[in-house]
């Protein structure tokens, strides 16, 4: 067959064939392969820049933000909202409330505090502490009643989220209570049952220490 | 034939009776290179020297003159299908030809009137297969010796063919160029030529399709134009003796092209005594009409050149011979030719691929490092940022925490002060209530109720913009009457109630679920009779019951 060709030809065939090999296995066992693997270090270097470009943009405006919010925040850490449910200092501001608001009476029940996940606390870890409160009134009109509620939902320690209330005019007000009033005898007109959610914000690892038992992120 | 620069480049070895002749064709000249008698010692050595050193191993057209070329016209085939035809005409050959190994079929045009006359002939034509004219070559010595010449050359074939066959297209082009616009070509056409060997050509052609072609000598010497003349006349005239059993007239009319010296030419013109179109030129001259160049030739009066030229610069062939000694040096080459440009053809591509992805990761590399730099600048504002937060002393993450969830708390709470102020509003000063139960749904149980709240409900909705959202507070106010007034009085004060609470609560749904008097009441009724009673059948009567449903906003 070489003598019918040529050795010429074949001498051409064969070094063409071995610059196709080598261009080939240049073309696509190095150059391509690196080409994709330039691109994707590329993508991951925009990506990366992308990334930092977006969370100094965000830090910026949470900046901004936080320069509005500071008010905010730090009442709500005054008020208590970020710390642990002291019984102790809710028993002294239940007093406060019933003094302020001259209800003759409020005696009060706090449950165990129950931990729950909140999906907006969980970007700074931290988790919800809930304990329910039964509050019952004694008094003498309806507004100190009222008064009481107010200043529970406003000057009571972290939130105070009211679930039910029961207000019931137990007695008229009439010539026998009038002179009961007059003679100093506290006359309880007015009966109400207050039931509420006292809620805080604590540390995942502050709500382990306590033994409360404590969710995964996620579950409810 | 148009003859152009990319006309291919090739030797021509013309294979006459007597010796062989080479030829080296290119697009502007004809060059002749040898003539090796058959005898020649060492013949296959020099021709492979010369087709390899003198004609710089150019493809080689291998062009037939010899005598010993037969045909068989009229060969017709049956009417078979596609896949069938090629062989039905190579067995029809190989009957034809069988001692002949070069063989070829050249497919004949039929005239239309002849298939579509109605003649019973005419119906045969109609449903026979193609016609056909049948060559065949016999394997003479001098085409063993051609053929081991070429092979042991090395060089590519381009193919075999027969020279009269090759030249009929050349003679009506001839034809139809000299008739020009004034007249129109002739049925027949003569072309007559003398070759280097001595031997006279004549090719003879009908409507463009060869008819009859004769090869004979002439005695006449070098300068006897006289001779010459009346050799070639008779020959033409013997030529016409033999066109004449085939249907020729000269009332057909005839075209009469020769290659000659301008003097032979005009001794022949003075000889011709039939009617005809005389034309007489030299190869050169030929060439010229044809639109072609030939260069300059030693021996302007020989034809050989022209046949060179014309069949050598063809891009195809009218009839190539199928040689089954040529195909054994051909085909292998072939495929080599093949493979040399399906590899360069290959190279070419990848090199491109090359260049292109060495380029692609040079400008990535840049850009890499370009982006790199970027992304120093963007990762120093970033760690600039998060200094200044923390700087400030604030955990970001939990300020957003905290108020995040206090606002989400605050929009999922039952702000029962607003609610009560409108209620004691609606009450205005004149009316008082029992008891007054709020509760927020999402902890506690709704109570049932007795009345069907549907049309209420639409009306919420209608408040709430077409929005349904959903009962979350629900209120419930109990009232009494004293007796001292009469029940429908205290109905209306209940009816009057439940409109101003509707208008002050226009989202949510207010209904009177137990009237002053109702006889409907739907509790279990309960109580004491005697001395234990604590309350009489008429102040259990005048007792009412407003239920409020709403939304937290």
């Amino acid at each position: 067959m070489i003598q019918l060709i040529g050795a010429k030809r074949v001498m051409i065939i064969v070094v063409l064939a071995g610059l196709c090999a080598v261009l080939g296995a240049g073309a696509y066992m190095y150059l391509i392969p690196q080409s994709d693997k330039l691109d994707r270090e590329l993508k991951t270097v925009k990506s990366d820049i992308s990334f930092k470009r977006s969370e100094a943009d965000r830090f910026r405006q949470e900046m901004a933000e936080i320069q509005n919010e500071k008010n905010t925040f730090q009442s709500l850490e005054v008020l208590g909202f970020l710390g642990e449910q002291s019984r102790l200092a809710a028993r002294k501001r239940i007093e406060a409330i019933q003094s302020y608001s001259r209800v003759l009476s409020a005696s009060y029940n706090i449950a165990p505090g129950v931990v729950e996940n909140a999906e907006t606390a969980t970007i700074a870890d931290r988790v919800v502490l809930k304990s329910k409160i039964t509050i019952d009134v004694e008094a003498l009109d309806d507004a100190d009643v009222y008064s009481f509620i107010h200043l529970l939902e406003n000057a009571f320690i972290g939130y105070v989220s009211i679930t039910s209330i029961e207000l019931e005019r137990v007695q008229d007000l009439n010539e026998v209570t009038l002179r009961q009033i007059g003679s100093g005898i506290p006359a309880v007109l007015v009966k109400a049952k207050i039931e509420l959610d006292w809620k805080t914000l604590m540390s995942r690892e502050q709500a382990l220490v306590i033994g409360a038992s404590v969710p995964t992120p996620g579950s409810q | 034939m148009s003859v152009t620069l990319m006309s291919p480049s090739r030797t021509v070895l013309l294979i006459g009776d007597d010796a062989l002749y080479i030829y080296s064709v290119t697009a502007r000249a004809v060059r002749f290179i040898e003539t090796l008698p058959w005898n020649t010692d060492d013949f296959v050595r020099t021709v492979s020297g010369l087709l390899r050193k003198e004609c710089g191993g150019k493809p080689v057209l291998i062009l037939n003159d010899m005598t010993d070329q037969y045909f068989k016209g009229g060969q017709r085939l049956p009417n078979v299908g596609m896949m069938d035809k090629q062989g039905v005409l190579k067995r029809k050959l190989q009957v034809a030809f069988p001692n002949y190994p070069i063989r070829g079929a050249l497919p004949i045009k039929q005239k239309k009137d002849e298939r579509s006359a109605g003649s019973d002939k005419a119906a045969n034509v109609r449903t026979a297969g193609d016609l056909y004219l049948f060559a065949g070559v016999p394997m003479a010595e001098p085409l063993v010796k051609t053929f081991e010449a070429v092979k042991t050359s090395m060089v590519s074939v381009v193919g075999f063919t027969l020279l009269p066959v090759e030249a009929s297209d050349m003679v009506r082009a001839l034809s139809t160029k000299l008739a020009g616009k004034e007249r129109p070509a002739s049925e027949w056409a003569v072309f007559i030529g003398q070759h280097q060997s001595g031997a006279l050509r004549q090719v003879v052609t009908r409507n463009g399709q060869l008819a009859m072609t004769r090869i004979t000598a002439v005695a006449a010497n070098e300068g006897d134009y006289q001779a010459w003349a009346m050799d070639v006349y008779q020959e033409f005239k013997a030529t016409l003796g033999y066109l004449s059993r085939y249907g020729y007239s000269a009332d057909d009319g005839t075209d009469l092209m020769v290659v000659a010296s301008a003097e032979a030419g005009n001794a022949l013109e003075q000889m011709i005594d039939i009617p005809c179109n005389y034309s007489s030129f030299t190869s050169n001259e030929a060439a010229r009409v044809l639109g072609m160049s030939i260069g300059v030739q030693e021996h302007a009066g020989y034809a050989d050149p022209l046949h060179a030229a014309w069949c050598g610069r063809k891009t195809s062939f009218i009839l190539k011979m199928d040689a089954a000694d040529l195909n054994r040096i051909h085909q292998p080459r072939q495929a080599a030719a093949a493979a040399i440009v399906l590899l360069l053809a290959g190279t070419a591509y990848l090199g491109w691929q090359v260049a292109s992805n060495a380029q692609k990761v040079l400008s990535t590399q840049a850009e890499i490092s370009d982006q790199k730099r970027v992304l120093g600048q963007a990762t120093a504002e970033y760690d600039q940022e998060v200094k200044r937060l923390e700087a400030m002393g604030y955990d970001v993450k939990l300020i957003q925490a905290a108020l995040n969830t206090f606002n989400d708390f605050e929009t999922n709470r039952m702000d029962t002060m607003p609610l009560l102020k409108k209620i004691s509003d609606g009450l205005g000063n004149e009316l008082r209530i029992d008891k007054i139960t709020v509760k927020d749904l999402a902890f506690n149980a709704p109570q049932q109720s007795a009345i069907d709240l549907t049309r209420l409900k639409d009306a919420a909705i209608a408040a709430n913009n077409g929005e349904d959202k959903p009962p979350r507070v629900e209120t419930t106010i109990h009232m009494s009457f004293p007796q001292t007034i009469t029940p429908e009085e205290g109905r209306k004060q209940i009816d009057d109630l439940e409109r101003r609470l509707k208008a002050l609560l226009p989202t949510s749904i207010v209904w009177v679920e137990k009237n002053v008097g109702s006889k409907d009441y739907t509790e279990t009724t309960s109580g004491a009779a005697g001395r234990n009673k604590e309350m009489t059948a008429e102040e259990l009567d005048m007792k009412a019951e407003i239920r409020i449903t709403g939304p937290l906003s």
